[in-house]
């Protein structure tokens, strides 16, 4: 019986099929393909595109901070929204939608909310 | 890691992409020989050995100097060979005789296994290690063969030393059933490393 010491010898060259010879050369090309490659040009990620990313940002929160403003004050009045009790937030609410500007205001904040929510979306497209 | 291996990462570091080959026709032999065992087909073999050298190339920068190469090198190829047989829906498989079917391994490209090994015992023993469950056959392959130490392994294979210490005791046990028709051969107990 042979011992363990052959056994792991055998196991140690265990015969392995050998790799394909071209092996090397193709990794080789296929690095070298990767570093030369031109940087893939991300729309967004140049100087102009992240300037108007960061506009897009600033538009968007403003949007949604005109949104909030009319929908918890009762402009054009300005009236705070005090008496939650009688009717809840939501009254103030109702009470914007009969008025036009207010209206206005909040679909207009909301549609630039949205459309700079999507905006990189598209860009990158 | 050896000084030339060290040497080598060290150049490929500074910028020297050439220097990466002594790296690939070092280790490409062994590498193959695993990811082969691991996926049982020559073209996916080489396809994920392939890309096993570009990904360590890429992540060069994240090598441990401290640590050997080649157990590094190794993982990256097992997560990869594990993906690919993920891709390829062979997750779990007992890959009994389905290595004679990928035209025998031994051969590259050409001649056969018998044209390889020409030593019967060997060839026995070859063809139950290549029969063995996806895990045991690796981590025999790893550990006795690429002599990587049973935690190396346990990193590659993102399991715990314990599990591969199972799967070597798993894997004797199944070689034993097969080979004992081989009197003359006899397996260790213990993990030595």
């Amino acid at each position: 019986m042979t011992s363990l010491r052959d056994l792991t010898a055998d196991l140690r060259a265990l015969p392995l099929p050998a790799p394909p010879p071209d092996l090397t050369g193709v990794v080789l090309a296929r690095i070298a393909q990767l570093e030369d490659e031109p940087a893939v040009v991300d729309p967004v990620a140049g100087p102009g595109a992240t300037r108007r990313a960061e506009w897009s940002v600033w538009i968007s929160l403003a949007g949604l901070v005109a949104g909030l403003v009319i929908a918890l004050f009762n402009v054009p009045t300005l009236a705070p929204v005090t008496s939650f009790g009688r009717g809840g937030p939501m009254a103030g609410l109702a009470d914007v939608s009969t008025a036009p500007m207010a209206t206005v205001f909040l679909v207009t904040g909301f549609a630039i909310y949205l459309a700079s929510l999507f905006l990189p979306v598209r860009e990158r497209r | 890691m050896t000084a030339s291996d060290l040497d080598v990462v060290r150049s490929v570091r500074r910028g020297d992409r050439e220097a990466f080959g002594h790296l690939v026709r070092g280790h490409q032999g062994r590498l193959f020989g695993l990811v082969l065992m691991m996926v049982r087909e020559p073209a996916g073999a080489e396809e994920v050995t392939q890309d096993a050298f570009v990904r360590a190339f890429t992540h060069i920068g994240q090598y441990d100097e401290r640590r050997p190469f080649y157990p590094w090198i190794a993982a990256i190829a097992v997560r990869l060979a594990q993906n690919w047989l993920r891709r390829h829906g062979r997750t779990v498989q007992r890959e009994g005789t389905a290595l004679e079917s990928v035209g025998e391994p031994g051969a590259p490209a050409s001649g056969s296994l018998s044209t390889l090994i020409d030593d019967e015992a060997k060839r026995s023993l070859w063809r139950a290690v290549a029969a063995l469950p996806s895990g045991e056959r690796t981590a025999v392959i790893l550990f006795y063969r690429d002599e990587m130490a049973v935690s190396d392994i346990a990193r590659a294979l993102g399991v715990t030393t314990g599990t591969i210490k199972t799967f070597l005791f798993r894997a004797r046990r199944h070689l034993r059933e097969r080979l004992k028709t081989e009197p003359e051969i006899s397996l260790d107990e213990r993990p030595s490393r």
